[in-house]
């Protein structure tokens, strides 16, 4: 004959293992967004906003740096710069698609 | 809307959309209206977002929501209190306990059980094994006292486990004739 403690403990059981993990479907966040008109404005201005400023960087420090230093450094150092902003930007996009 | 807004309810749609979907669940017990009920509360969070004040914390201001949403979809779709086969965990349930009712060892089904439960105990038994078992967080989103709380699951577990002994010895008493 089952006694409470064991009928709880069963139930208890049964609920952790058909209730666990219960989680907003995939698609939820983007039907939102849908919804609202919320768009992902932020994140682009972000991106190119960085990337601006670090090319603003790179071209003043071509036209004002020292003329000593090859200017042929520059144009890999402001190409790298770049990329490395365009690659936070999409990292901030994939982020926010998950 | 400004930038600023659209990026605040952006994290705040990261940070609570599991959980107020966990609360819907609760709330309505149907995936499919869930899903509905709480898209619904995002969009009304994100049309109140300009003039919330900060009076409640923010997670206060969301599960009110949330509850407020989910309240008037019970009021316009009152005629069933049935945990639906859509929301998470009834239907694995219900197979396990027909795979199970072959066997002479067969296991309940828990789900029918909560699904006989009065609405109030309902809604705290799902969320609180949903939300890792945590009084506060089950409180705080169905904006109940905490006594309060653990008194409905008090009596909510009493309540099941009755039901689970009574069908076991009307189960013994049906193999014994």
């Amino acid at each position: 004959m089952m006694d409470e403690q064991e009928a709880l403990a069963i139930i208890s059981g049964e609920l952790d293992q058909a209730l666990d993990g219960v989680r907003a479907p995939a698609r939820f966040a983007a039907e939102v967004r849908m919804r609202t008109g919320v768009s992902k404005r932020p994140e682009f201005l972000d991106m190119v906003g960085w990337t601006g400023v670090l090319a603003m960087a790179c071209a003043l420090q071509l036209y004002f740096g020292p003329r000593e230093i090859g200017v042929d450094w520059f144009v890999p150092a402001g190409v790298a710069l770049m990329a490395v902003a365009l690659c936070v930007g999409v990292y901030s996009l994939r982020e926010l698609a998950d | 809307m400004t930038v600023s807004d659209d990026r605040q309810f952006e994290e705040l749609l990261r940070t609570y959309q599991d959980k107020v979907f966990r609360l819907c669940c609760a709330m309505l017990g149907d995936r499919g209206l869930a899903q509905e009920a709480a898209q619904e509360s995002f969009v009304r969070i994100w049309k109140g977002l300009g003039k919330f004040r900060g009076e409640s914390s923010v997670s206060t201001w969301i599960y009110a929501i949330a509850r407020n949403t989910c309240l008037t979809a019970l009021k316009s779709r009152p005629e069933s209190r049935n945990l639906s086969m859509e929301l998470p965990g009834v239907r694995a349930s219900a197979e396990r306990a027909a795979a199970g009712s072959q066997g002479p060892d067969r296991r309940p089904d828990v789900m029918q059980l909560v699904a006989e439960l009065p609405e109030n105990y309902r809604q705290v038994v799902l969320l609180y094994h949903m939300e890792e078992k945590s009084y506060d967080e089950v409180a705080l989103m169905l904006g109940m006292p905490l006594g309060t709380v653990k008194t409905y699951l008090h009596r909510a577990r009493k309540q099941m486990a009755e039901s689970l002994m009574a069908a076991e010895a009307v189960k013994m008493a049906e193999r014994g004739s």
